[in-house]
């Protein structure tokens, strides 16, 4: 890969102040996206900024029942930890349907929000890509689009968001914290992955030298009845096809509240029935555009809600 | 002189720094640029050709290494990273003429063919077990499937792996 | 003694020193000054190059060389002879970077040497290279328009027509008629040792430290290819990292690194990367085979007419032989099959995993079940009904033959189950390897709904897209049947 320098950064002030300095420059965290991308030519950085020294790492309960996940908190330790299995399951569950078991020891919850996407032509700098260079073409439209989106795709780019955590953080509202020089703000899950639209680079609205510090999830006591399904080809350490998050409340036969990762679904006040749970799947592809290698994803992730939704009404979650 | 201090913020590079590794529990140092990952700082400048490359990019686990006592990815892990942060490889796992229950394992159950995934699978074995993810076939299937055997081996790797684990006293279910 | 060890559960020799990393392969031979290469492949699947400008790899750190078409040496014309003959065997009758054609994505097209593994893979990324792209065909489908018949296959080996009897013949006169065709993805071998190369000269004497299946093959191809003696090439592969018939030929890379490694005056180290190793060791060709079988009511064929067609290289007429073992397996009177090739712009395909009989007897013993099914005969029995007590072909006995044992053996081993109702059959579907679907049924019977269940077992290379037939209403199934053994573990 291309030569580049590095600094280790002891503090959040000077790690965000090396990035923003340097025009070229980007935050090195568990480096499983950004070293295989700075090796394939895609990304390059003439400086990273390691930040695995940076006091990131907690997982806190909050008192709401929330959590509060540093954003150098690594995706293994998540998945395991206490609060995060009892009051989150759907978040521990997809943490562990992701990635492999090294890939999860290494990676940072940071990272994993900010990972590239997987399309095979975005990875390859000789293929014609609008996120990588606007203007030049997006060759999956013709192309191999299997693994492609069918939602909120656009006539420049239809590559998927890889990450399985950030269905779950999406289902459940979750926040993400960020430090700059200019002070602190707060994203909205919703609002941090922006849809590729006409600009297909802007994944979301870090600048430059915007660092996340940690995700917060707020309480909901129904989340302790949550799920999260991947459907994908191979049994294991593979991206998804379909997957939805999921999450319920039942009160007398009723829905009371619901959470699912493409967002509130017509369901609120509808019988907890199967027959509930479909409608409301479709409803949410109607707005499916597929092509001809993944027009089999409408079906399959109406299926995949369907499944989560009566996973948990079934009680076998 | 420890082998923990930090650089602190200053930069370094492109050009190859010195930089000291503690690795199988000896300091080593080497000259390596940034870019250098962990994978071939050891192959190539070490001589700890134990830790192979079957992808360099994250997905065959044959350069399972641990870093800090967790199973990791030498190929995407830049060595630079490393200092202050000991690792540890096949070489390191027993001492030379002995064999750790795992390794002695993988021999008695036949668990390799051309043996080029061998020293990752063990190294992430014996993570598995500490971890306490090899309760059924089923569990040791999904935490192990960061280590491709295109050999398929993966039978005798996971009766090795109980093995290990039963001798241990390990849960099973 | 020798004798005492056979049939005992014996652990490997080199068991020690695999799981304690001490086993060297070839890629791990550290020699004084050594040098490393980095192939870079062509963008374009079919054209030829109008410029390749190195000056900024050149310029680069650590560089030590750089080769392209313009100063690489001539070879000599050496052609595609199967390793197994025990002569000069590369694996296409072709060596890159001898002009400016190019015949295949990721041909090599330079070859970068650097101090550092890191200044090569970067100096490599620096060669600017314009192409003039001429439209490619690389699918069955592309070149469909223009298939032939082969003469011959699989370097000239084997017919490209195996045939007894008058199969059209077979098939008017059959009072049931299947018609099964089947479609398969190219399949990459992909070990997970990449090839690799380190070539040390001394004088005009050459060793070679390769990850090879045949130390023979490669010292015969890299001196023919050179022009110079055996006698001053050595090869040697103590360690190999898998290779499932993709080292056995001999490819460019390891000639490349010889040529480096003499461009340089140093020892190079060339190895290919994950990406490359679709485009340098050959693959198992893109083909469909269509099976037509002919038979009475009561289940004796009349006629096999067995069609293969496949995506073949420029260079040579290379297909997998599927018929060897299709054409011998079942006492029907009329067999036909031929290979039917597509030139495309791909490798020369090669050796991979059960080359040939792999395929072409799969393809054939879906036919039977479907025509069992047809028949309303157990499949078993079927099998048994047309079972050759000498070679079909020739009249020739058979010096051994177990096969009507073996059958029914397995019959008794392996779980015989309805398949459960799939709705409606979705062409083209894929397969996975590790798709599940059992159930039990309580006896193998003659039944018509009973069949071998879809158990999912791995395959370490091959997804099989397969294609339905028009298929009886009253039975569903899906085509594709992979058979677990009742007593395996896993």
């Amino acid at each position: 890969m291309r030569p580049f320098s590095y600094a280790r950064a002891a503090d959040v002030a000077t790690a965000i102040a090396l990035v923003r300095e340097h025009p070229s420059s980007a935050f090195l965290a568990g480096g499983t996206t950004e070293v295989d991308l700075v090796r394939q030519g895609v990304l390059r950085p003439g400086l990273l900024v390691d930040i695995n020294d940076l006091p990131l790492d907690q997982i806190e309960d909050l008192p709401d029942g929330g959590l509060r996940i540093g954003a150098m908190a690594r995706m293994s330790d998540v998945a395991r930890a206490p609060g995060v299995v009892q009051r989150f399951p759907v978040i521990s569950q997809a943490l562990v349907l992701g990635a492999s078991a090294q890939l999860r020891n290494m990676a940072s919850m940071g990272g994993n929000l900010c990972q590239r996407v997987r399309c095979s032509y975005f990875r390859d700098p000789a293929s014609p890509c609008n996120k990588r260079d606007m203007g030049s073409g997006c060759s999956a439209l013709d192309g191999m689009h299997r693994g492609h989106a069918i939602l909120g795709g656009s006539e420049h780019c239809i590559a998927t968001h890889p990450s399985d955590v950030a269905v779950a953080l999406t289902a459940l509202d979750a926040v993400v914290h960020t430090t700059a020089s200019g002070g602190d703000r707060m994203i909205g899950i919703d609002d941090f992955f922006l849809l590729p639209g006409a600009t297909p680079d802007r994944e979301h609205p870090l600048e430059r030298g915007e660092l996340i510090t940690a995700i917060e999830v707020p309480g909901w006591p129904a989340a302790r009845r949550s799920v999260y399904l991947k459907f994908r080809d191979r049994q294991s350490y593979e991206f998804a096809l379909a997957s939805v998050a999921a999450a319920i409340q039942i009160q007398d036969g009723t829905v009371t509240a619901v959470r699912l990762a493409l967002g509130e679904a017509a369901l609120t006040g509808r019988p907890a029935t199967a027959a509930s749970f479909a409608a409301a799947a479709r409803e949410e592809l109607a707005q499916a555009e597929t092509r001809p290698m993944n027009a089999f994803k409408a079906v399959l992730a109406q299926r995949a809600i369907v499944r989560a939704l009566s996973t948990l009404t079934d009680g076998k979650a | 002189m420890s082998t923990d201090v930090v650089t602190p913020a200053a930069e370094r590079g492109p050009e190859a720094e010195t930089a000291v590794l503690t690795v199988n529990g000896q300091p080593r140092e080497l000259q390596v640029e940034p870019r250098v990952s962990l994978l071939d700082a050891l192959r190539e400048q070490l001589g700890l050709t134990g830790s192979k490359k079957g992808c360099d990019q994250g997905t065959c686990g044959a350069c399972t290494v641990w870093v800090d006592g967790r199973r990791v990815l030498a190929c995407l892990t830049l060595a630079v990273t490393c200092e202050g942060h000991p690792v540890s490889t096949i070489e390191g796992l027993a001492a030379a003429g002995d064999l750790h229950p795992m390794q002695a394992a993988f021999v008695e159950h036949d668990a390799f063919q051309c043996g080029y995934c061998t020293p990752g699978q063990i190294m992430s074995a014996v993570k598995l077990l500490e971890e306490g993810h090899a309760s059924d076939d089923a569990e040791i299937a999904e935490w192990m499937s960061g280590n491709i055997c295109r050999c398929a081996a993966y039978p005798n790797i996971r009766a090795a792996i109980r093995t290990v684990r039963d001798a241990a006293g390990g849960e099973r279910r | 003694m020798m004798s005492g060890y056979i049939g005992q559960d014996i652990p490997r020799v080199e068991g020690p020193a695999k799981v304690t990393g001490t086993a060297p392969y070839s890629g791990e031979i550290i020699l004084p000054g050594l040098a490393h290469a980095q192939i870079v492949g062509a963008q374009v699947a079919s054209g030829r190059i109008i410029s390749i400008d190195t000056s900024r790899a050149e310029r680069a750190g650590g560089v030590a060389g750089v080769l392209t078409h313009h100063n690489t040496p001539k070879v000599n014309q050496v052609p595609l002879v199967p390793s197994l003959l025990g002569g000069p065997a590369p694996g296409q009758t072709f060596f890159p970077m001898q002009d400016e054609m190019i015949c295949y994505a990721g041909q090599p097209v330079a070859v970068v040497v650097a101090v550092t593994l890191q200044q090569a893979q970067y100096a490599a990324s620096l060669i600017r290279i314009s192409y003039a792209e001429t439209p490619a065909v690389t699918s069955i489908e592309q070149g469909r328009a223009d298939a032939y018949d082969a003469d011959r296959i699989f370097g000239g080996l084997i017919p490209g027509r195996t045939a007894r009897g008058d199969a059209g013949a077979g098939l008017a006169a059959a009072e049931v008629r299947i018609d099964a065709p089947f479609r398969f993805a190219a399949n990459h071998h992909n070990p997970i040792e990449m090839l690799t190369t380190t070539a040390v000269w001394d004088g005009d004497q050459l060793t070679l430290y390769d990850s090879c299946q045949g130390i023979k093959a490669v010292q015969l191809t890299v001196a023919a290819l050179l022009g110079i003696s055996p006698s001053k090439v050595r090869v040697l592969a103590r360690f190999i990292g898998g290779a499932f018939g993709c080292k056995a030929m001999v490819w460019p890379h390891v000639t490349l690194a010889a040529m480096a490694a003499q461009h340089v005056r140093r020892p190079v180290r060339l190895t290919v990367t994950r990406g490359q190793m679709f485009s340098s060791c050959g693959h198992r060709e893109e083909q469909e085979q269509q099976l037509q079988l002919g038979a009475t009511r009561d289940g004796k064929l009349t006629a096999i007419r067995h069609r293969k067609i496949s995506v073949t290289s420029p260079f040579d007429d290379w297909a997998e032989p599927a018929f060897g073992v299709a054409s011998q397996l079942y006492a029907s009177p009329a067999y036909e099959g031929i290979h039917r090739l597509v030139r495309g712009n791909t490798m020369t395909p090669t050796f991979t995993r059960g080359p040939g009989e792999a395929l072409g007897v799969f393809t054939l013993e879906c036919a039977m079940d479907e025509l069992a099914a047809e028949l309303g005969i157990d499949p078993v029995e079927l099998r048994l009904r047309n079972l050759a007590g000498t070679e079909p072909g020739s009249g020739h006995p058979w010096s051994s033959y177990g096969l009507p044992e073996c059958l029914q053996r397995g019959a008794a081993l392996i779980i015989i189950a309805p398949l459960e109702p799939t709705g409606e059959p979705v062409p083209g579907r894929v397969v996975s390897p590790n798709s599940t679907r059992t159930s039990r049924s309580s006896t193998p019977s003659a039944s018509a709904a009973t069949w071998v269940s879809t158990v999912g077992v791995p395959v370490p290379n091959s997804w099989v897209e397969v294609a339905t037939t028009a298929v009886p209403s009253a039975y569903r199934w899906a085509r594709a049947r992979w058979v677990r053994m009742k007593n395996a573990t896993g």
